[in-house]
């Protein structure tokens, strides 16, 4: 009885996967065609539009698989976009300023996000600060370490952010970029669904009081968890400074912006996780959300006006159907 | 047998930290400066926006939720309110602007009670996509505020509502069992289910109240700044929050939750805020500081309240064996 | 000489100024089953948390196989062949269940860092194997699985590490009888000679653990009162030498006969709760204890919130009689003066982290409200002060956190907030779970009243000695149906009712 129910499942999970294959290739189809056919078609120079979408993934969906890993340990971290801000200007400062070239390119994200990222993690295991507060009160103070440098660099080098000379964007051109993520999406996988951090996560994330009980290290775990997203943050901010050659600071926690569409891949993902591993749905809802994005700005809808509230409108839907038959308190 | 009464630290430690302030910020900024006459009416004004949203958002808190659509919510309800004041007449003008409040606070009402979820990501979504609406609203334009309203931008005005307004809001809070239910979900949701009122009306009128009242504060910032652009209404929530937790309400609100810690909490803020200000500290730090600030009141209000809680225990511990 | 398989020795265990366990020594066989007999607070689970690691002794020492033993985790005292399994439940819902069986040890299945999931599926199976266990699905999210399911998967797990000793806390609580009858055939598999194990069980029923046990240990305030062979154990002194003092026949009702108004206060007809409750119908008359037993899955436990009102699709009509009115939501039943308390106090009644004076106060500020819904604080306090008197819950007061009371004086908060107001019917869902006898006797001394006073009550109850100590009629339910209502006076013999039951 429980192997023709096993097979069963089997069978209807695939059905349901190739479903949500077809919805995307469709919907993309459609949007493409109303368009008039311009999202993959060739520019000037030789390059096709669809590269340019791919290319525009790369960023949100790193900082997408970041947040898996540091939202799923159960940190609901907002500090990401101003985290994203300060690497990467610390990245191009090695780079450009101290001449360090590539290796202060990518070296640097990698060790401030990661420390920045610790950092509220301190905030919320040592000092009990609920993680939402944390992220945000965290998220203030990176913006103003880099609006205080800002200021000074305006004063002496006359602008407020280091831009990259053209040497130190090849990270940021097609394949470079895209091949970036791929590998990281190999990676990410193999992490979340093959290995023993990836279960004690889980472990973790569903339920923490037995994930101690059985001995899982949940300090050692979640730091694990949050250096591995970190990383990938990082690597999006890399290729995000690679691709743009600049990255502004801001204040107020506008710094949100930037990380919207990734937060929007990630519900969208989280809400098809019973049918599709989350590395997997991050990449495709990425790749999907990214094509909506260049869609509406075909059509004249640009950044900043009505492509936000399709956003929200993504992640209010997702919000919502992720709660579906859920028994629970919401808060 | 009565056990001794441990030390209220949890209602005197915001006084003193507002004493405090008060003094470190008259050193540091000059006396004169910071508590001349029409400074202290600017950290009023300031102040004032602060407090009118923190009474409605200390509702959604109360509950154990977040509501953080505040800044944005702000500059919609504020810079619609302004639309329809010019386009109908100025009286059109507050009830837009309150419309728009409620309907935002129902949205994410309804997002939360029927829908149920978590509300923490569906105001950040709301927030983000007001951004966007504001921006293609108000973008290069501005909502110019309708001269009529313009009289509410006196001081007297504000206190007086200002003191109306919290009385009103004490009774509902303090003195009604809607007040009693609002701090009941906050401590156990599922336990107040088995109460018998409905959870979910109650709730929403938490909500609704949120945004009500923001958008009250958006028609007293239109007044004051002349209009709206989409540039209005930046971290708003954030000093809203600021507000309520430094003011030692705690963050997953329930019993401890009360209303004169938002004044208190406004007042330290702003005067740190201004100060920081007044004595020439850039933008930079002055945000620098306000972060840490954040993290050590939330963090320091509920090491007090986990202590307290924990000096309960053995005290009862020791009681069982009386 | 028997061959000592752990031995205690002067074992203490102070919190603060509390003694919760207080020089004990004992000496458990290989091959026996010792049950702890206790009441909430007597050191029973203080001293299964140190054999199994969660807890270290403030002082004194324990030998395991003649070596001294001090794990200083669960999972260094599954590394001595020591693994338990405990009361809350131990299982991840979001997981499948053979992850959660190898939590925390996957590290053995795991190739150049990469794990072999089908190794680990066929571990598990053959653990279910190896001890005959009731199969459970091995799919899925164990999330979906029954509370039992879940429980068995928890003693799998704790089997799969092969151990020699084992504890099992309150287990059969969550159990159905069949799968009891797997569970105790299970323990002399285990303890046979063969198997060599030795297990240290908890658990609140009595008549189990005279049964089941080799041996059984009474702790009373932290200190060791006595141990032997259960054979030598009479069920009255046992209870005694638990609470130190007589427990008379009058510990229910001394009466035998039904009694009770003919007039009925609530009627249901056709209660249908899709995969709770099939059909159920009955009338509750003024004065009267209805008592609701049978197997723990059997439905008792959704009768209450069908009548409350707070099941998915329910169907069927609940009327409150002398006011002819359909209670469909909870605030119908609240407005006809009912009230419903569920099993579940710490979830579902008590507000933890607020004072005994704030619980108190929420279900009765509706009709504190005067006019334009003015509350006074003082009538609020008068009425916490009240109660908390007539209930006579010790505390430092009102403003004391009721998460620091025990168990019997947190039942009285979540009792007495209803109870004092002036009510015509009560549901009861196991109001006298996790509560030490002390305080179980004042609960029946408090129903016995109630009744006396013409309020009609439900008493829903796992425990049949309760039942049937306190019921007029005994509503009895089987597979989500009604199999038989019995009376106090003719049916209450103890066989009738468990042939009913089955």
């Amino acid at each position: 009885m429980a192997k023709t129910a096993k097979k069963g499942l089997f069978s209807s999970m695939t059905a349901v996967r190739l479903l949500l294959l077809l919805v995307f290739i469709v919907a993309i189809v459609v949007m493409d065609a109303i368009t008039g056919w311009k999202m993959f078609s060739f520019s000037e120079r030789g390059l096709n539009n669809g590269i340019y979408i791919l290319r525009q993934c790369v960023f949100p969906v790193c900082v997408a698989w970041g947040m898996t890993f540091i939202f799923g340990s159960g940190l609901v971290d907002l500090s990401i976009g101003a985290q994203v801000a300060l690497g990467a200007n610390v990245g191009a400062i090695l780079a450009v300023q101290a001449g360090w070239g590539y290796v202060g390119l990518i070296i640097a994200p990698l060790v401030v996000i990661v420390a920045c990222e610790l950092a509220v993690v301190l905030c919320s295991e040592v000092f009990k600060i609920p993680g939402w507060i944390a992220g945000l009160g965290c998220g203030l103070i990176f913006e103003a370490i880099l609006a205080i440098w800002s200021a000074s660099a305006s004063k002496s080098l006359g602008s407020s952010v280091i831009n990259l000379p053209k040497e130190l964007k090849v990270l940021g051109t097609w394949p470079w970029n895209v091949i970036i993520m791929l590998v990281m999406f190999v990676i990410v996988y193999i992490l979340q669904n093959r290995t023993t951090i990836g279960v004690e996560l889980k472990a973790i994330g569903g339920d923490p009081a037995v994930a101690s009980a059985v001995g899982i290290n949940r300090r050692k775990a979640l730091i694990v968890a949050i250096v591995i997203g970190a990383l990938c943050v990082a690597v999006g901010s890399i290729c995000y400074i690679s691709y743009g050659g600049k990255v502004e600071g801001s204040t107020g926690l506008a710094s949100l912006t930037t990380i919207f569409k990734a937060l929007a891949i990630v519900m969208l993902a989280q809400s098809l996780n019973s049918f599709v591993s989350e590395p997997v749905g991050v990449l495709f809802a990425g790749i999907f959300i990214m094509a909506l994005v260049d869609f509406m700005t075909k059509l004249k809808i640009e950044a900043g006006t009505l492509q936000e509230v399709v956003l929200g409108a993504i992640v209010v839907i997702c919000g919502v159907l992720s709660r579906i038959g859920y028994k629970g308190v919401a808060k | 047998m009565k056990t001794k009464k441990t030390f209220p630290w949890l209602t005197v430690v915001p006084f003193m930290i507002l004493a405090a302030i008060i003094i470190i910020m008259g050193f540091v900024a000059g006396w004169g400066t910071m508590y001349a006459g029409n400074n202290i009416e600017a950290l009023f004004n300031q102040a004032f926006n602060w407090m009118v949203a923190g009474l409605g958002m200390v509702f959604v808190t109360t509950i154990g939720s977040t509501d953080i659509t505040h800044g944005a919510l702000l500059c919609l309800a504020g810079g619609l309110g302004c639309y329809a004041g010019q386009a109908w007449g100025v009286w059109a003008m507050v009830p837009v602007a309150l419309l728009v409040g409620i309907a935002s606070g129902a949205l994410l009402g309804i997002l939360n009670t029927k829908f149920k979820a978590n509300t923490f990501m569906m105001s950040l979504a709301l927030m983000l996509a007001y951004k966007g609406l504001n921006g293609s609203l108000f973008l290069n334009k501005r909502a110019v505020c309708p001269e009529g309203i313009k009289f509410i931008d006196n001081v007297w005005f504000k206190i007086i509502f200002l003191i109306i307004l919290f009385l009103v809001v004490l009774f509902v809070y303090n003195y009604t069992p809607f007040g009693t239910y609002l701090k009941g979900i906050g401590e156990n949701e599922t336990a107040m289910k088995h109460v018998g009122f409905n959870v979910s009306k109650v709730k929403f009128a938490a909500f609704v109240i949120s945004g009500l009242l923001c958008a009250l504060a958006s028609v007293f910032n239109s007044a004051r700044l002349g209009g709206f652009d989409n540039k209005a209404g930046v971290s708003f929530e954030m000093n809203v929050m600021m507000v309520m937790f430094i003011g030692g309400i705690p963050v997953s609100g329930g019993m401890k939750s009360q209303l004169y810690k938002i004044i208190i909490g406004a007042f330290t803020i702003i005067i740190l805020q201004n100060g920081l200000k007044v004595a020439n500290i850039e933008a930079g730090y002055v945000q620098l500081i306000m972060g840490i600030v954040l993290l050590l009141s939330v963090g320091f209000t509920l090491f007090l309240s986990r202590r307290l809680s924990r000096l309960n225990e053995k005290a009862a511990v020791n009681q069982k064996n009386a | 000489m028997a061959d000592i398989v752990l031995k205690i020795e002067h074992l203490c265990k102070y919190f603060g100024a509390t003694k919760a366990n207080d020089d004990l020594n004992i000496e458990i066989p290989r091959g026996a089953v010792l049950g702890l007999a206790g009441e909430n607070g007597s050191g029973k689970s203080t001293l299964a948390s140190m054999i199994c690691g969660i807890q270290k002794p403030t002082s004194g020492k324990m030998y395991l196989n003649g070596q001294e033993y001090a794990p200083k985790s669960p999972v260094d005292a599954n590394a001595h062949k020591v693994s338990m399994v405990l009361q809350e439940l131990g299982v991840v819902g979001s997981m499948d269940p053979v992850l959660n069986m190898f939590l925390g040890r996957t590290k053995q299945f795991a190739k150049g860092g990469l794990l072999n999931l089908n190794a680990i599926k066929k571990e598990a199976e053959a653990q279910f194997e190896k001890w005959n266990l009731t199969k459970v699905p091995m799919t899925g999210v164990a999330g979906n699985m029954s509370i039992e399911q879940r429980k068995v998967l928890e003693l799998a797990r704790a089997l799969s590490i092969d151990p020699k000793f084992l504890i099992l806390d309150e287990i059969s609580q969550a159990l159905s009888h069949d799968n009891r009858k797997v569970l105790y055939d299970f323990i002399k598999k285990f303890t046979s000679p063969e198997n060599g194990g030795t297990i240290l069980m908890v658990t609140h029923d009595l008549e189990e653990m005279v049964e089941i046990c080799t041996h059984i240990s009474v702790l009373r305030d932290g200190k060791i009162i006595d141990t032997r062979r259960s054979e030598e154990y009479e069920m009255d002194e046992l209870k005694r030498l638990m609470i130190g003092r007589e427990v008379s026949g009058d510990y229910y009702r001394a009466d035998q006969e039904e009694i009770y108004s003919d007039e009925v206060v609530l009627r249901v007809e056709h209660l249908n709760v899709p995969g709770e409750l099939v059909d159920i119908n009955f009338e509750l008359h003024k004065g009267e204890i209805l008592g609701v037993c049978g197997l723990s899955d059997g439905g008792i436990h959704s009768v209450g919130p069908a009548l409350f009102g707070i099941s998915e699709h329910r169907t069927g009509t609940v009327e409150y009689v002398p006011g002819k009115v359909q209670l469909k939501k909870p605030l119908d039943m609240i407005k006809t003066k009912g009230a419903y308390l569920s099993k579940d106090r710490d979830k579902d009644g008590l507000m933890l982290d607020a004072s005994i004076g704030q619980n108190i106060s929420v279900p009765n500020v509706r009709l504190l409200a005067g006019a334009a819904k003015f509350l006074s604080p003082k009538k609020v306090n008068d009425l916490s002060q009240k109660a908390s008197v007539d209930f006579e819950i010790k505390s430092s007061g009102l403003g004391q956190v009721v998460k620091s009371l025990s168990g019997g004086n947190k039942q009285k908060v979540n009792l007495s907030r209803w109870l004092v107001q002036d009510l015509d019917y009560v549901i009861l869902d196991c109001p006298t779970r996790g509560v030490d006898i002390g305080v179980k006797a004042y609960i029946y001394g408090v129903l016995k009243k109630m009744k006396e006073s013409g309020i009609g009550i439900i008493l829903i109850s796992d425990e049949l000695p309760e039942a049937m100590g306190m019921s007029d009629r005994l509503l009895v339910m089987k597979d989500h149906e009604m199999a038989g209502m019995l009376s106090r006076t003719t049916d209450f013999v103890e066989e009738k009712i468990v042939e009913v039951m089955l």
